[in-house]
């Protein structure tokens, strides 16, 4: 009977010291597992309100931009313009006979005001608020190959959806052609741009491509342009890829998600 | 199986020593290593010799993985609560060796009382391959959730 007893007390003591280990031990890894989630979850969200508080910023930053970049154009078109304009007509007035420095004089202010007339229109793009991105796009591409002699196509296949953009998030996009714009001219040695706009499935397409001399074997940096670029694409919740075309170039698609329009 | 108790317990040693770097409990690997060695040793010799099972040094072993998987759980709740990414492999083998050997714990302290009860040594023998078991299919998550390869996406 005694041994019966203690051969009980030992099943007893096995296992309960086996499941009081085992427990702990779960015990232990759930506390772990729990805990480690609660400091992930409170990271990710500290994370995402930095990021939040960065676009913010870079919002509050681009706007304030745009905001100078209209004063200063309103400045050059009315006041510069119209002083220039002023003197264009007293010169007018006076005798060219016998007199070159005048009619040069005349020439110099035509080719000033035209100047100003581009960079106010560089500075704020006027038909954007009025006509939409597309014509915006048309005629900052019109004045671009004018001025550069670059045979710039565009082909829009999105029947002016991107018409829809408001004024921000257009001007962004428009801002960022004209980066690239900028890139080509400056850096490509292109004689042709061609400006793709597509629409996809859930998004809008933005296809850029020069035939320029390409990013070649260097390495992509960014500088200040791609990072203009990528806050003003941010804005807008888009995506860029920089592809590399056979046969030379360079090319960029830019991938702008429906809900930028819709949300607008 | 004392000779395979010893060189386990230096196996395991070097893990944590490896994976606790920076910690002060690394300072005692080596010194625990050395004196466990002693105690295999002496137990060997005067308690238990080789044709016995060595619950004594087992259980010793079972004592000392569970406070090194109870540091590297805490060292790892802190590196997560500083900021740096978990180490999910890690978690996996800690948490299979926390399970077997605490599970195994009791019976190795006891089993020189229970080897004649073949029912209970049966069902023991059972519970610890069930442990074992769930030791190995952990370590081989972790094996697979090591390997695997992070992907990153640009924007």
């Amino acid at each position: 009977m005694e041994v019966q007893t203690a051969g009980d007390n030992l099943y007893y003591i096995v296992l309960i010291g086996t499941s009081g280990g085992l427990l702990l031990a779960l015990s232990l890894i759930l506390f772990y597992v729990r805990y480690q989630r609660r400091f992930i979850g409170q990271q990710a969200a500290m994370q995402q309100a930095a990021l939040e508080h960065k676009q913010t910023l870079l919002n509050a930053v681009i706007q304030s931009q745009e905001e100078e970049r209209l004063r200063i154009s309103r400045e050059l078109h009315d006041h510069v313009g119209s002083s220039l304009a002023a003197v264009r007509l007293w010169l007018a007035k006076a005798p060219t006979e016998g007199n070159t420095a005048v009619a040069d004089a005349r020439a110099g202010i035509d080719r000033v005001l035209e100047d100003v007339r581009h960079i106010s229109h560089r500075l704020s793009p006027a038909g954007l608020e009025l006509w939409g991105f597309h014509e915006a796009l048309e005629a900052y591409c019109a004045a671009t190959a004018k001025a550069t002699g670059l045979a710039i196509t565009i082909t829009d296949d999105t029947n002016h959806a991107l018409d829809k953009l408001s004024f921000d998030h257009a001007l962004s996009l428009l801002r960022v052609v004209q980066e690239l714009v900028n890139n080509t001219v400056k850096h490509a040695g292109a004689s042709a741009i061609t400006i793709a706009l597509a629409q996809e499935e859930n998004s809008f397409s933005l296809h850029y491509t020069d035939n320029g001399k390409g990013l070649g074997d260097a390495t992509h940096k960014a500088g200040i342009g791609m990072y203009n670029i990528e806050s003003r694409l941010s804005t807008l919740d888009a995506r860029y890829l920089v592809e590399s075309p056979q046969g030379g170039g360079y090319a960029l698609r830019i991938n702008i998600p429906a809900t930028a329009i819709e949300t607008t | 199986m004392h000779v395979y108790t010893l060189l386990e317990f230096v196996f395991l040693s070097m893990f944590y020593k490896s994976v606790l770097h920076g910690s002060w409990i690394q300072r005692f690997v080596h010194p625990a290593i050395v004196f466990f060695a002693v105690l295999c040793v002496i137990n060997a010799l005067f308690f238990q010799n080789i044709f016995t099972y060595n619950t004594h040094t087992k259980s010793i072993e079972a004592l000392f993985v569970i406070v090194m998987g109870i540091v590297c759980f805490k060292r790892e709740l802190d590196s997560v609560a500083a900021g740096n990414k978990r180490n999910a492999a890690l978690t996996y083998i800690n948490a299979g060796l926390l399970i077997y050997f605490s599970g195994s714990f009791i019976w190795f302290t006891i089993y020189n009382l229970t080897w004649r009860d073949e029912k209970l040594g049966l069902i023991m023998w059972t519970v610890h391959a069930t442990l074992l078991l769930t030791m190995y299919i952990l370590i081989a998550i972790a094996v697979w959730k090591y390997k695997r390869p992070e992907t990153t996406s640009t924007t």
